[in-house]
């Protein structure tokens, strides 16, 4: 199975979305990160096909999935940043609901709910109205649902959104054992979402894709790039002002600082291993411009 | 079928269409209740006072004084109902003693309308009543025929098709009028009212049927899954009529059951010429224009809820739907009271609620010889409302389902 999506463009009439974007999808995890306004779920909503592109198109298989119609929407299941849902509905209604939009048979679709419910854990809030649950509650019904057809390609953006740090390693763990044989394309601002899960990193920034690889590979990218030092309170606030930091740790009367930068920034500085998160400030601080650090290399 | 029961699941499970079927079932009730509370009946009591009957009692009343009355309406029974009347006037002038009055007058003053009607246009109500010959109404249907003949040409003096087509339906009225007490004008009147009332209601019932969806977001996940487009939106589309007419039929069967109760099921037999205008020209009893005008009522919410379902596809917000839906359902009465001429009556016939409303509705019209022009082609407006209904509720439910197919999330 191959997801292609070919120099995919979205543009509104002051804005690029999304900027000629080319990649192909092959089985597997594909964490996508990017800062807000980056055009992740506007790209995902094309992938998805609720939103037309500009031009270029996604194809399955060499096949235009718009054109494909039902067959390509029977393979997919997303769960949407904005979580829409019935405030009416219970969760076992909501899903009995979704099922049958997905061509589940009553019987299959009864069974499926409530395994799904039992894995996200609202099995005991099931005949329960979604607008009583809490915002993490919601969020656990929403990935239920994109799960319910059992899809090919699974399409998540922020999915971890509002959970606490034991539903998010539960979800990381269900994605892990879910994703064989399927194209799972997670969106989110949490890095220890994908680092450990995901196969492939797909960076966007701009509308365009910067960087893909295996999170190993791109964080090598920046081998060299990421160091520790200590330094006294003034000191920390002056390599703050002047450089991306990643971690800022009051030790006593002193501060332990992890810092980004091409240059040794300060004398005691100690290079270290980098992790996604750095390449991911590294690619998203504001100060910088398309993948450049500063020009200070004045050592303090 | 499962998507279907699921979608009626979930907008009847929905508090708008709770509350707004509860308001409507109530609405039926008080207004079946409330015409005949309104019905009135003058009698007499022991003392010679004056007495104002109301409600049921009236009705009761009415019916034992009309008794005499009631069954085919020949010219015989015409010619003394005018001699009744003569001689009344001729004893007493115009200062009738009230209970000479309610003996010998107001059970016949329907008939006396209809006979000022016929020879006079119902014009100069007593002069008329007391020039013509008792002996002359013999040929009272005949004059009936010329009277609506002489209307006619004097209203379309150059359109000899529609002084054609209202004399071929005239020609099917049945002779004798039939006349049996009981149901009333303001019962049909009423039963417009309850219609237009139900459109309105519908028209909030299935105002945020998409576009509530594209409100909340929830929409995206929905147009993901196999069934998520066409289907859906054509089962949301049944959906929603089904709910509709569902308490469309409750609604008017409530009225039907408590006033044709109440005024008694034989008087609906009465021909349609005695309770609304004798130079009526459709062959119609009061049963079947009843029939006729829920029927068009029928069309019409079903029309106005396609339409309200198409807008639902294209605003972004329930709110926007229901308001434009509302102007659109009130367009038509606001249109016919502000406006004049061909091209407003048109206008008023082409809107999806062009049925219902008040003297612009269907109920109204039918008793009405407007005529339109489109083109060299003229047509009479009751046909035009329906004609126009018919089109649009495949229309606006086929471009409903496209809208929302098209529909891109923003």
């Amino acid at each position: 199975m191959e997801l292609t999506l070919n120099k995919l463009t979205k543009q509104y009439r002051d804005k690029t979305a999304v900027d000629s974007l080319s990649v192909t999808l092959t089985p597997g995890i594909y964490g996508l990160l990017g800062a807000n306004g980056a055009g992740k779920t506007t790209l995902m909503r094309m992938v998805c096909g609720i939103l037309n592109p500009t031009s270029g198109n996604v194809l399955l298989d060499g096949k235009d999935t718009i054109s494909m119609g039902e067959s390509y929407r029977d393979l997919l299941g997303y769960l949407p940043q904005n979580f829409g849902y019935y405030p009416v509905f219970t969760a076992i209604d909501y899903l009995l609901y979704v099922a049958a939009l997905k061509g589940l048979t009553a019987s299959a679709a009864k069974v499926r709910a409530n395994e799904l419910l039992e894995l996200v854990s609202l099995q005991t809030v099931s005949r329960k109205r979604i607008k009583t649950f809490s915002g993490g509650m919601k969020r656990r019904l929403g990935i239920a649902q994109a799960l319910l057809n059992d899809p090919r390609i699974l399409v998540l953006d922020e999915p971890t959104a509002g959970l606490d740090p034991k539903e998010r390693v539960h979800f990381r763990n269900l994605i892990s054992d879910i994703s064989k044989d399927k194209i799972v394309i997670l969106s989110t601002h949490i890095v220890s979402d994908v680092e450990y899960i995901a196969d492939q990193i797909l960076i966007m920034k701009a509308g365009r894709l910067v960087h893909q690889g295996k999170p190993d590979e791109i964080t090598a990218s920046i081998n060299g790039y990421v160091w520790e030092c200590k330094a006294d309170p003034k000191q920390s606030e002056q390599l703050n002002d002047r450089y991306i930091v990643s971690n800022l740790k009051h030790e006593g009367n002193q501060d332990m600082l992890r810092i980004v930068s091409k240059q040794k920034p300060y004398e005691n500085a100690v290079q270290v291993e980098p992790t996604l998160e750095d390449l991911y400030l590294y690619y998203f601080s504001e100060q910088f411009g398309e993948n450049e650090l500063p020009d200070k290399n004045q050592i303090l | 079928m499962r998507i279907m029961f699921l979608e009626l699941k979930r907008v009847i499970k929905s508090p708008m269409t709770w509350i707004s079927a509860t308001i409507a079932i109530a609405l039926s009730v008080v207004i079946s209740f409330a015409v005949i509370s309104y019905s009135r009946y003058v009698d007499v009591d022991k003392n010679g006072n004056k007495v104002l009957v109301t409600g049921r009692a009236a009705i009761r009343t009415g019916k034992r004084a009309m008794k005499p009355y009631e069954g085919p309406l020949s010219e015989q029974k015409l010619q003394q109902v005018l001699k009744t009347y003569q001689t009344v006037y001729k004893k007493y002038g115009k200062d009738i003693p009230i209970d000479v009055y309610r003996e010998k007058l107001l059970p016949i003053n329907s008939f006396l309308d209809m006979i000022s009607e016929v020879y006079s246009g119902g014009i100069n109500y007593f002069e008329s009543l007391n020039k013509i010959k008792p002996e002359d109404i013999i040929n009272f249907y005949k004059q009936r025929s010329e009277m609506l003949k002489t209307q006619l040409e004097a209203k379309y003096p150059n359109n000899a098709d529609a002084q054609k087509e209202v004399m071929a339906l005239n020609q099917k009225v049945k002779t004798p009028f039939i006349f049996y007490q009981g149901y009333t004008g303001d019962a049909a009147d009423n039963l417009a009212i309850l219609i237009s009332l139900l459109v309105l209601i519908c028209a909030v019932i299935v105002s945020p049927i998409f576009s509530a969806e594209y409100q909340n977001g929830s929409d995206d996940i929905l147009r993901c899954t196999k069934y998520g487009k066409t289907r859906l939106a054509a089962t949301k589309l049944c959906a929603s009529l089904f709910i509709v007419f569902a308490m469309f039929t409750i609604c008017i069967s409530i009225f039907v059951l408590i006033v044709n109760s109440a005024y008694g099921w034989d008087s609906l037999q009465t021909s349609a010429q005695v309770l609304s205008s004798a130079l009526s020209f459709l062959p119609l009893t009061m049963s079947q224009e009843q029939e006729l005008t829920i029927l068009a009522g029928l069309i019409t919410l079903l029309a106005v809820a396609c339409f309200t379902l198409f807008i639902s596809a294209k605003c972004y917000n329930p709110t926007t739907t229901l308001v434009i839906a509302i102007a659109f359902c009130l367009l038509p009465v606001i249109l016919y009271s502000v406006g004049q001429g061909n091209f407003i009556n048109l206008l008023v016939c082409l809107l999806p609620a062009g049925g219902s409303g008040l003297t612009n509705s269907f109920y109204f019209q039918l008793r009405n010889t407007l005529f339109l022009q489109i083109g060299s082609f003229s047509i009479w407006a009751p046909y035009l409302m329906m004609g126009a209904a018919i089109i649009e509720i495949p229309m606006f439910f086929i471009l409903s389902i496209h809208t929302y197919c098209k529909h891109q999330t923003v």
